[in-house]
């Protein structure tokens, strides 16, 4: 292999597809990256077997080939070049020459044929999305995905497409978040429960950033994401998720509206004489009165009033002020309505547009 | 008309039954003594509903002939003494002569007994201390003592009976003291056809406590042992920061007798001294051999205290081979060497004392002090630690000299006190230079190289912080929005639902489905949210574990099994963990010891270094 590729390009490209690189003792092919001339681009590709990512780089090729660098250090060497073109030429002995301006690096690689190829996607489904909106729903509720490695189905996000909607839904057993949207052209009928895994999700979402489409290949086993020139390849979660609509309640007694960010200003600093992931805040709702308050033995404790358009009975709820939070950080609209029955049962917050947070209080 | 009368005997015995038979448990323990006493091999205990309908002792003892079987039942009939001088060197467990007589008084009581000489056994009916029927009989060579309807005549007695459990409990724990004590005999202890306890004759103390207490247990107690003319010392006690909060699981034998002595308490507790957080107990099992004519165990009726002739010198004999021991288990030199240096500290920062940790004991080639007492100056005047006493070990072998001069043992540090604030500054100076293979933590120390045991640390900071949550039981529960559904053998199951109102006062919510099918529905908002399955199992098999059901399994258990199942989960930890789990660990009560006792933190000093790498001799 003989190319010439920029070095700016170079870097990008690897930025997008590093952080699937671990270090594996025991293949370590894995530790590097595939770089191979097709279809006039420069492709370079990492795994970790379950995971792939692909991205293509335009290159001057004058001689087509392949070869495995050890990725994160051809990124580190590539990072270093000032901008300008960088020369990458292989020779039979598996050795590649990396050059660029003065600099001349003979790095040692392994054989192409050893690196594992990305699983074929047999496509059921293909599905486009806007990448900022598809970036954005991914990040209102991914913070809820669970880290039980015990309940390997919660690891990821559910993505269900029924209908003609699409529903996202992360859930850790205490409490789950969910967008749900209509797609456009009721979906082409699309049918189907897909488990993608939190790793996916956090190297998608790094692909999100810039407008434009993400089309989404689906099979029984795998996702695809095809975004400009990159493809992230993935097993998907095997398992049944749980019925969340179950854990929805389907009617509620109460409801109150509250600012949002005030209501996160007012819950962090409320919470701030907690000292113990268990402890929970205090809500104490009275007709238009909502009084956050919280205590602990070794700090102290706090309280404070909000007003707010609540018009039911008087009752109290305790929550781990955590679960609350995560949403708040992660939503955009003003408002935000609390839905309830009672302090035992699943609480209901709405906020943005097809964003649902169903979260369990805590009781003593 | 004369108004005193002497009461008739069977009213007399019942009177004297209220002092040898509280409860069931006295009266399987009288029994079973009387079956050892009469040698047997094989004490067989069948208890139903609790004892209140039955308990039955039978022995393959040397039994009694026709006549003994009636004398045995006569007030002060004994055999085992027949001289008030006999009374100086008792050896056997009976010698009142009042056991049998006050038991058949406030029962139904059959006796069947037979010697081995006569062909046939003689059985005798009672009930309520009056003999109803004498009969010849068919039966094994050996005695069986049959109590039916204890206390039926004296219903307010039996209206004090606790619950069948509890009663239980109590059976249960004197059969397992008995067991413990005699290891010549067999026993076997059956809860309505239940096994309760079956150990076999002649397995050796370490065989049967394990077999009693299971193995998890016993891993987690050191061997003592000690000698001299006139005691001796045998046993287990626990690693240090395995602690009971009641005295319960320190059992105490003297002469192969139960003892309740405030003296080895005592001594306990002062060997421990600083590893030890007020108000909690080490589980000890003791064994106290002292020359009979030194002890004087007739006392209390039911003879659970004793007293010693020389009381302070079996106190300290047994401190010193406890701390003897507890040293053994610190294998390498101090984890920290820094509060060392620091005698005076507050009460509240009480851990792993320093000497302990830096006593060079456990190094191969070290030779173990022999035990002086009644000869040593040292003894004769312990400081009130009792640990400068010990000191001397490094006057026994001098080529073990401390390696770390500044802190060497013969330092002055004070009354042996903990973990000092400079000790934790010295913790939180550490820099921590790398990780082995996501199991040590390497760090440099003020004196060396610190290796922290991650998973020991680990499960250090969350057993104090899930066994702070259990006992303030002000604990909030986290309500599952997703039940988690658990399959459980038929055996989990059953302890499961035994133990359901426990786990729920705890913070768990538990359905029970039925079956070997649960579902729960919450938490304990301070115990770890994930591997809840995994948290559920651990618990059930330290329940399962324990000697007696959970009654004993307390807060400490409970905690223990609930970080295990936490700490499983996490391996690599990224820096930011790292400097967390240091910080943590610096903030617990006794950051040298996992709960489990063993160390968290070595330190390789650099003087060991030196001579390793042959820089220095
Ligand atoms: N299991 C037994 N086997 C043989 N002899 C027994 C047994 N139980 C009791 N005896 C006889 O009955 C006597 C009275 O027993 P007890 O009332 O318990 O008094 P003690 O044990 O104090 O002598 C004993 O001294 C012993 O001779
Ligand atoms: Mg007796």
């Amino acid at each position: 292999m003989k190319v010439s590729v920029s070095s700016k390009n170079l870097v990008e490209g690897l930025r997008k597809i590093l952080n699937i690189v671990t270090v594996r003792t025991t293949m370590p092919v894995l530790n590097n990256v595939l770089l191979r001339t097709q279809n006039g681009m420069l492709s370079m590709m990492t795994t970790d077997t379950d995971v792939s990512i692909v991205t293509n780089i335009e290159c001057d090729i004058e001689e087509e080939g392949d070869i495995t660098l050890p990725a994160k250090k051809f990124a580190q060497i590539i990072g270093s070049f000032p901008s300008g073109d960088v020369k990458l030429v292989t020779d039979p002995t598996m050795t590649t020459e990396i050059s660029c301006g003065q600099a001349m690096f003979k790095i040692m690689g392994l054989p192409a044929e050893d690196f594992p190829e990305p699983a074929e996607v047999q496509e059921l489904h293909k599905i486009d999305f806007n990448k900022i909106e598809f970036g954005k729903t991914l990040k209102k509720i991914g913070y809820s995905v669970s880290t039980d490695q015990t309940r390997p189905i919660l690891n990821g996000i559910l993505l269900s497409i029924h209908e003609g909607s699409i529903t996202a839904v992360a859930t850790d057993g205490r409490r789950l978040a969910l967008v749900e949207k209509l797609l456009d052209d009721a979906g082409n009928g699309i049918d189907g429960d897909f488990v993608l895994p939190t790793k996916v999700v956090n190297e998608l979402q790094k692909l999100l950033e810039q407008d434009g489409d993400v089309t989404v290949r689906l099979s029984e086993s795998h996702a695809s994401f095809i975004i400009d020139n990159s493809v992230l390849t993935s097993k998907l979660i095997d398992g049944e998720y749980p019925n969340y609509r179950q854990v929805i309640p389907g009617a509620f007694k109460n409801s109150v509206t509250i600012p949002r960010e005030h209501f996160a200003e007012v819950l962090n600093r409320v919470s701030m004489v907690l000292n113990d992931a268990g402890a929970s805040v205090k809500f104490k709702l009275e007709p238009n009165h909502l009084t956050l308050s919280a205590s602990s033995a070794e700090i102290g404790e706090a309280e404070e009033p909000l007003e707010v358009s609540y018009e039911g009975d008087p009752v109290t709820i305790a929550f781990n002020p955590a679960y609350l939070r995560d949403p708040l950080k992660n939503l955009d609209c003003d408002d935000l309505t609390i839905r309830f029955n009672d302090e035992f049962k699943p609480v209901v917050i709405l906020g943005d547009e097809g964003f649902l947070y169903v979260i369990m209080p805590m009781r003593s | 008309m004369s108004r005193i009368r002497i009461l008739a005997e069977e009213v007399s015995n019942r009177i004297a039954a209220g002092e040898v038979v509280e409860r069931p448990a006295s009266v399987v323990k009288e029994l079973v003594e009387n079956s050892l006493d009469a040698g047997a091999s094989h004490v067989s205990i069948q208890i139903r509903r609790g004892g209140r309908s039955l308990i039955r002792v039978s022995d393959d003892g040397f039994g009694m002939d026709s006549e003994d079987v009636l004398l045995c039942l006569e007030a002060h009939a004994t055999s085992k003494i027949s001289s008030a001088a006999d009374i100086e060197k008792i050896d056997s467990f009976g010698f009142r002569g009042e056991a049998l007589p006050s038991i058949a008084s406030v029962c139904h009581l059959e006796l069947r007994s037979r010697v081995a000489e006569n062909p046939a056994g003689t059985e005798v009916l009672v009930s309520g201390g009056v003999i109803r029927n004498v009969a010849e009989t068919g039966c094994a060579p050996g005695t069986s003592v049959t109590v039916k309807n204890l206390f039926y005549n004296l219903p307010a007695r039996r209206k004090f009976l606790r619950s069948v459990r509890t009663e239980e409990f109590h059976i249960q724990e004197i059969v397992l003291l008995l067991a413990l004590a005699n290891p010549r005999a067999g026993f076997q202890l059956t809860f309505d056809d239940r096994p309760i306890i079956a150990v076999q004759a002649g397995n050796d103390l370490a065989t049967r406590a394990t077999m009693i207490f299971g193995k998890d247990s016993m891993r987690s107690m050191i061997p003592v042992s000690a000698e001299n003319d006139e005691l001796k010392v045998g046993g287990f006690v626990a690693r240090p920061g395995l602690t009971r909060t009641s005295r319960r699981e320190q059992r105490v034998f003297v002469n192969g007798r139960p003892i309740d002595a405030r003296t080895i308490y005592n001594a306990v507790r002062d060997a421990y001294h600083t590893m030890v957080m007020k108000g909690r107990y080490p589980p000890v099992l003791l064994f106290v051999d002292v020359l009979p004519e030194l002890v004087d165990v007739n006392v209390h009726p039911a003879k659970r205290e004793v007293r010693f002739r020389h009381d302070r010198q079996v106190g300290e004999f047994v401190g010193i081979a406890i701390r003897q021991a507890l040293r053994q288990i610190v294998t390498d030199s101090p984890p920290i060497p820094e509060p060392l240096r620091q005698p005076q500290m507050s009460e509240r920062e009480t851990t792993m004392p320093a000497t302990l940790l830096n006593v060079n004991a456990g190094i191969p080639g070290r030779r173990r002090e022999p035990m002086s007492f009644a000869t040593g100056a040292s003894v004769d005047e312990p400081s009130p630690s009792a640990f400068s006493a010990t000191d001397a070990d490094s006057e026994v072998a001098p080529a073990f000299a401390p390696r770390s001069p500044a802190a060497g043992p013969n330092s002055d540090r004070g009354r042996g006190t903990s973990i000092s604030a400079a000790g934790r500054d010295a913790i939180r100076a550490m820099r921590v230079i790398g990780c082995l293979s996501d199991l040590y933590l390497l760090a440099e120390g003020p004196d060396g190289l610190v290796l922290i045991d991650q998973h020991a640390a680990h499960e250090r900071v969350l057993f104090e912080k899930i066994l702070h949550a259990a006992r303030s039981r002000d604990g909030n529960r986290q309500g599952l929005l997703i039940p988690v559904t658990m399959e459980f053998s038929n055996a989990d199951a059953a302890v499961l639902r035994k133990h359901h109102d426990r786990l729920n006062r705890l913070g768990f919510e538990i359905d029970d489905f039925g079956g070997s099918t649960f579902v729960i529905n919450a938490v304990p908002a301070h115990f770890p949210q994930t591997n809840l399955t995994g948290m559920l199992h651990d618990i059930i098999d330290t329940i399962t574990d324990s000697p007696l059901g959970a009654r004993r399994v307390d807060d400490d258990a409970i905690a223990l099994a609930a970080c295990k199942a936490a700490v499983k989960a996490h391996d690599h930890l990224s820096a930011s963990e790292i400097t967390q789990l240091l910080q943590q660990l610096v903030d617990t009560e006794l950051p040298y010891t996992c709960p489990h006792g063993r160390p968290t933190m070595i330190n390789i000093a650099f003087g060991e270094l030196e001579r390793r790498f042959g820089r220095r001799a």
